[in-house]
């Protein structure tokens, strides 16, 4: 009976080892790869990739459900050209930015990007207005990620 | 006869080449790891083995370490990250190249004495090749590629031929549309000296001036505040030059 038991336990065992393994979220490297290869990304894109590096899955697309979520932005499309200004606004408030004075006056796109680059996310041969590109979307999240001290 | 020497030749080549490639497989995944096969992204698995041309990518929060051969050489592949790896060995030495595309890896190469080891990490405008043991190498379109020193010596090379090479607490920035690297020791000068105007004033202390109606500077304002405060001082500076 003892026996049986322990092979029970085993067996349920190895089969949720390997459901764990294959459960991982293939669908969030393939969205990175076709945004990866978007000239032009969109405040759709950020919003995903913001909700992934808080641990949602691709899957939970829209805004509807995070409006309280400090990145979202008041009065954008998702399918609106992202610019380097929106993108740092984004990430000034997700990341609760330090390093610029006017940006902790002004909770606004020109002085979140400085605050940016004061703190090495965004290089300073650049300007706000700037369209951001799907690979600059990538790399924007890379250095979040180590921000944040992300493995 | 003509067929045996065939045959001899062919399991020749076969022989020699099973003994080229390098064991590449997957130390521990997290997150969303995955590879590349035929057209389709596939979930690594700790222990599995990978071949040669492997395409690698990674998610957000997620990792992958995976061992390029019998040498110990290891690289974690960071969050947001595709490379491509290609590794072969032998007896006498290694050779592994990974092509970063985007994001940003961690090499761990150990020296075996006898062992030849060439160890190099490619991405569109630079080349990074470890002479030494850890290094941490990131990639994108913003910064261009940033290899940075753990530990040892380390060579970085432009796609002009031009290469510095990196100790210490040194950084090569190749960023594009630039015939040259930045200044090896720019990120040590960056952290370390801030920049002032009159008044002892930093850059953002001048522009909160010219948006605000405070009583320093802004024009018309009360500048007394700012008298008897630029003073003398006498600062000690010990300077460490990187090995």
């Amino acid at each position: 009976m003892k026996t049986i038991r322990i092979i029970n336990i085993s067996f349920i065992a190895i089969l949720l080892s390997t459901g764990i393994a294959f459960s991982q979220d293939v669908t969030q490297v393939t969205f990175l790869s076709e945004l990866d290869n978007k000239s032009t990304a969109t405040y759709g894109d950020a919003l995903i990739m913001f909700k992934l590096q808080s641990g949602s899955s691709v899957s939970a697309k829209g805004r509807s459900s995070s409006l309280k979520e400090l990145y979202v932005l008041q009065g954008y499309d998702e399918t609106d050209t992202l610019s380097k200004g929106m993108a740092s606004l984004m990430t000034a408030r997700y990341l609760d930015l330090g390093g610029s004075f006017m940006y902790m006056i002004l909770d606004i796109k020109r002085y979140a990007y400085k605050a940016c680059i004061a703190n090495g996310i965004f290089t300073a041969d650049g300007s706000e207005n700037d369209k951001m590109s799907g690979p600059e979307l990538i790399e924007l999240f890379s250095k979040i990620s180590d921000f944040k001290g992300g493995e | 006869m003509k067929l045996k020497k065939t045959a001899i030749a062919a399991f020749s080549i076969l022989f020699f080449t099973a003994a080229l490639q390098a064991e590449i497989s997957v130390i521990k995944a997290e997150g969303s790891a995955a590879y590349k096969e035929g057209n389709k992204w596939l979930p690594l698995k700790n222990g599995q083995k990978l071949s040669e041309g492997v395409k690698v990518s990674t998610g957000a929060n997620s990792y992958a370490d995976i061992k390029l051969n019998s040498q110990n050489h290891t690289i974690r592949v960071k969050p947001f990250t595709m490379i491509q790896v290609f590794s072969k060995e032998s007896k006498t030495d290694t050779n592994t190249h990974i092509g970063l595309k985007r994001g940003g890896i961690m090499a761990k190469v150990p020296r075996e004495g006898k062992v030849k080891t060439i160890f190099k990490v490619s991405s569109p405008i630079a080349t990074s090749s470890v002479r030494g043991t850890e290094e941490n190498i990131s990639y994108g379109p913003d910064t261009g590629m940033i290899i940075e020193v753990v530990k040892g010596v380390v060579e970085g090379t432009n796609i002009l031929g031009r290469s510095n090479i990196l100790s210490g607490r040194q950084k090569f920035i190749q960023m594009y549309s630039k015939a040259e690297a930045l200044n090896i020791l720019n990120d040590v000068k960056n952290s370390s000296i801030i920049q002032i105007y009159g008044n002892g004033l930093t850059a953002d202390e001048i522009t909160t001036m010219l948006y605000s109606d405070d009583q320093t500077s802004s024009p018309g304002g009360d500048l007394t505040i700012l008298n008897n405060q630029v003073q003398n001082a006498n600062i000690n500076i010990k300077i460490i030059w990187p090995n």
